[in-house]
């Protein structure tokens, strides 16, 4: 995770604008913020990420100028959330009533080194983010595993080989008022057989129909974790979907050849298992 | 909080979620649970249990009757009125909330969830109801 700077700075990323904190935010953050946020009003970007890599206090001093600030953005079509939130102060604003002046993405994972807005690229920070993050979530609190992000991987239909065991998938269609695509939970018979251990307590030693439901169900929770802190933003709209288990020995994963592809590796001290987004291409969505 | 002893109705379409739901109430110390796959076939087994039921802890989303309907049913029948009724789902919407605290929810419980979070918010639920 990148240090803090040592004040308040904006950093333009495709369409969006990334403003990073100094350590504490205290009244003169808060000060710079006021004056600064006019500028960014003025040379409007789609989303505004306030991104609190390294910040250690936010003091109530503070969010005054964060509520007149969330105002003025809703008087607007520019968006905003919030990155790498320590917990604790993401606990601290919910407590305080000003979750959705902060609008946190949950996670601290500074993930993927992507952006919103390029060409080449369908994917969007968010959007990425709050998959890695329920991803993260759903698997620390429901199987009791701690779950260590790696970096995330597009790729090219062209390119796209299996190179990885799969035993088991749950695949969901996304569907949003921005892209359609597919979201794909894959693991190895392996990794799933004892993460199911973990979770449920019940040892197996194949995938049967008892238990393959589970690579469904935690696809869902996944999913449900990760639609509550998109549908907060305009423009994401995610619907309840039910997810497709499909498990087997001999099973590839291919996507559309519309799609682009972003490959999340999660690690765990049961194994590997991914995550892939696949989202159509901008001109496949505008036809 | 809930005597331990209470007969549990555990509602959801997956197998693994009432497997997920019964191994977290079991470590919070409860032991006699009865399951069903969706709110028809909830209703039918908690409307004629004997002894009744005491806890229901049901999905939001299933086939044929959702978990809402199933609350909504069990609300309608004045013998159960109080029995406690909690809801599992994987979204959180600030409306869904409201229409479950219209039809008389005891309590909401939003996936992914542990022990904690369940024991907590069968003991909030509990308090309210004394």
């Amino acid at each position: 995770m990148s240090a803090s700077p040592a004040q308040l700075s904006a950093i333009e990323e495709g369409k969006n604008l990334r403003i990073r904190f100094p350590t504490v935010v205290d009244q003169a953050v808060s000060n710079q913020l006021s004056i600064e946020s006019k500028s960014w009003l003025l040379n409007p970007c789609e989303v505004l990420i306030f991104d609190f890599s390294g910040v250690t206090e936010i003091k109530n001093q503070s969010y005054r100028a964060f509520v007149n600030l969330h105002q003025l953005l809703s008087k607007t079509t520019i968006k905003h959330c919030s990155v790498n939130l320590d917990p604790k102060i993401a606990h601290q604003l919910s407590a305080d009533g000003l979750h959705n002046v902060f609008n946190p993405i949950v996670g601290r994972s500074p993930l993927p080194q992507v952006t919103a807005g390029d060409s080449k690229n369908p994917f969007d920070l968010v959007l990425v983010n709050s998959f890695c993050a329920a991803t993260k979530k759903t698997f620390e609190i429901q199987a009791q595993t701690t779950v260590n992000i790696h970096k995330p991987k597009l790729v090219r239909l062209s390119e796209k080989n299996n190179d990885y065991p799969v035993g088991i998938v749950g695949i969901m269609n996304l569907s949003t008022d921005k892209f359609r695509g597919s979201l794909t939970l894959v693991f190895s018979a392996e990794v799933f057989l004892k993460i199911y251990e973990r979770m449920i307590g019940e040892k197996h030693e194949t995938i049967s129909s008892d238990i393959e439901d589970a690579a469904g169900e935690i696809l869902n929770i996944i999913y449900g974790a990760a639609k509550t802190e998109l549908n907060q933003i305009p423009g994401y709209n995610l619907v309840p979907i039910l997810p497709t288990v499909l498990s087997g020995d001999k099973l590839i994963v291919r996507q559309h050849p519309s799609h682009t592809i972003i490959q999340l590796p999660f690690e765990t001290d049961l194994g590997t298992f991914f995550v892939e987004i696949a989202v159509e291409k901008p001109a496949a969505v505008a036809a | 909080m809930y005597d331990l002893n209470t007969r549990v109705l555990i509602v959801d379409d997956m197998l693994t979620m009432r497997k997920l739901v019964q191994k977290v109430l079991k470590d919070i110390g409860f032991t006699n649970f009865v399951e069903a796959t969706d709110g028809a076939k909830a209703w039918e087994a908690f409307s004629s249990a004997s002894p009744p039921i005491g806890l229901v802890i049901s999905d939001w989303n299933m086939p044929n009757c959702s978990g809402l309907d199933f609350l909504k049913r069990v609300r309608a029948d004045g013998r159960f009125a109080k029995t406690p009724f909690y809801l599992v789902t994987a979204e959180s919407e600030m409306s869904q909330v409201v229409e479950a605290v219209k039809a008389g929810v005891s309590g909401y419980i939003v996936k992914p969830f542990d022990m904690v979070t369940l024991k907590g918010k069968l003991e909030e639920g509990s308090k309210k109801a004394a």
